[in-house]
């Protein structure tokens, strides 16, 4: 499970990391909502600045 | 789960501390708010200096180990109430309602404090670098010291090349931001840090003491933050740093350093500057090789932040330059 989860943070933070200019304002106001789907799911929170 | 922010606006800036000159960072947290690590800190060698794809890893395993560890409390409350840069006044009088980039953060902040006559050195000499106490850090695993200066606050509390630092005060290390937040945590007038190292299978605490005046760095470290923008006296001039082979055009083979004036500062509130640099003799053009006693600076940005951070108002200094291969000198007045 545990590298499981690894994996997928390290192939869905590259992803992310794309430039995307129609899913960037969509997450940049989506902290709050991120915490609370976290929460739900048990994992952990990477966050980006950028 | 992941999220990518790229617009300050709204964001809590006392829950989602980071060094915020970066143009990169990353935070891992639980999603309470517990935050286990930080991620993409830099000093003055480059952004690139601690970042890798094996320290990031390192840093993933790090807190997927936290993470299963951890006991989850109830929604914590912040440590400091809630700050959101379009309600800081500073930030505010100017602010458009457009994308808050990471970089206005700390020039903002910065500049209310000092609006409202608090600075302090906390503001300025933000996210030590961890040459300020004398280590560095390997680049793949930033846990571990591959140098380290002699006399220094670091070689005095007993740390050694090799040493992994597991813990600094309360902060969980697993990379170079994690060591600057906890060195930022830190009060300019010093005080004891305890640091924990995995040496040899087995595990040491140590004690770091910090002196007054600990986090002031040099004009050269300070050198690549926006943050020294927002500093005054400024110049009123910059431009770009000429080439080796521009410089043997302009006849300064021997000058180890060289820029060419391209601006004046000519609007705004500190035009007054630009215009006094003008008439005290300065042209575009001017290839400008000494200022006061400096005769070299490691960039443009280093000059810039020298001036800021050591020129006095009203403190005269020479400034050599050449112009169409003749050399002259004049005296500027330090603007306020």
């Amino acid at each position: 499970m545990k590298a499981l989860t690894l994996l997928g943070l390290l192939f869905a933070t590259p992803l992310l990391l794309a430039p995307r200019v129609a899913q960037e304002s969509r997450w940049s106001s989506d902290l709050a909502a991120a915490h609370e789907l976290a929460l739900e799911s048990g994992k952990p929170l990477l966050i980006a600045f950028r | 789960m992941t999220v990518k922010v790229t617009d300050m606006r709204g964001v809590d800036l006392a829950r989602y501390r980071f060094d915020f000159d970066l143009t990169f960072a990353m935070l891992t947290l639980h999603p309470d708010g517990h935050v286990y690590h930080r991620y993409g800190g830099r000093d003055e060698r480059g952004p690139g200096v601690w970042l890798s794809s094996e320290s990031f890893e390192a840093l993933l395993e790090a807190t997927l180990d936290d993470h299963e560890r951890y006991e989850s409390k109830p929604a914590p409350e912040p440590p400091d109430p809630a700050v959101r840069l379009e309600d800081v006044p500073a930030f505010a009088e100017k602010d458009q309602g457009k994308c808050i980039h990471c970089h206005s953060v700390l020039e903002s902040l910065y500049r209310q404090r000092k609006a409202e006559g608090e600075l302090r050195d906390e503001d300025l000499w933000v996210f030590p670098a961890p040459a300020i106490v004398g280590f560095d850090l390997d680049r793949d695993d930033q846990r571990r010291i591959t140098q380290l200066t002699d006399g220094s606050p670091a070689a005095h509390a007993g740390l050694l090349i090799g040493d992994r630092i597991l813990r600094i005060g309360s902060t969980a290390i697993a990379s170079a931001s994690d060591v600057m937040h906890a060195l930022d945590r830190m009060p300019a007038i010093g005080g004891e840090l305890e640091i924990e190292v995995r040496r040899e299978g087995s595990n040491h605490s140590l004690r770091l003491d910090l002196h007054p005046g600990w986090r002031t760095g040099t004009p050269r470290s300070f050198a690549w933050r926006p943050l020294k923008w927002a500093l005054d006296p400024v110049p009123g001039f910059g431009g770009a740093v000429l080439s080796d082979e521009e410089r043997k055009a302009a006849g300064l083979d021997s000058e180890p350093f060289a820029f060419r004036i391209d601006y004046f500062v000519t609007s705004g509130p500190r035009q007054h500057v630009g215009r006094a640099a003008r008439e005290a003799g300065l042209r575009e053009g001017d290839i400008v090789y000494r200022v006061g006693d400096q005769t070299t600076f490691a960039s443009i940005d280093h000059f810039h932040a020298w001036w800021r951070l050591t020129r006095k108002p009203g403190e005269q200094v020479e400034v050599r330059y050449v112009r169409e291969r003749e050399r002259g000198v004049i005296t500027l007045t330090v603007g306020s």
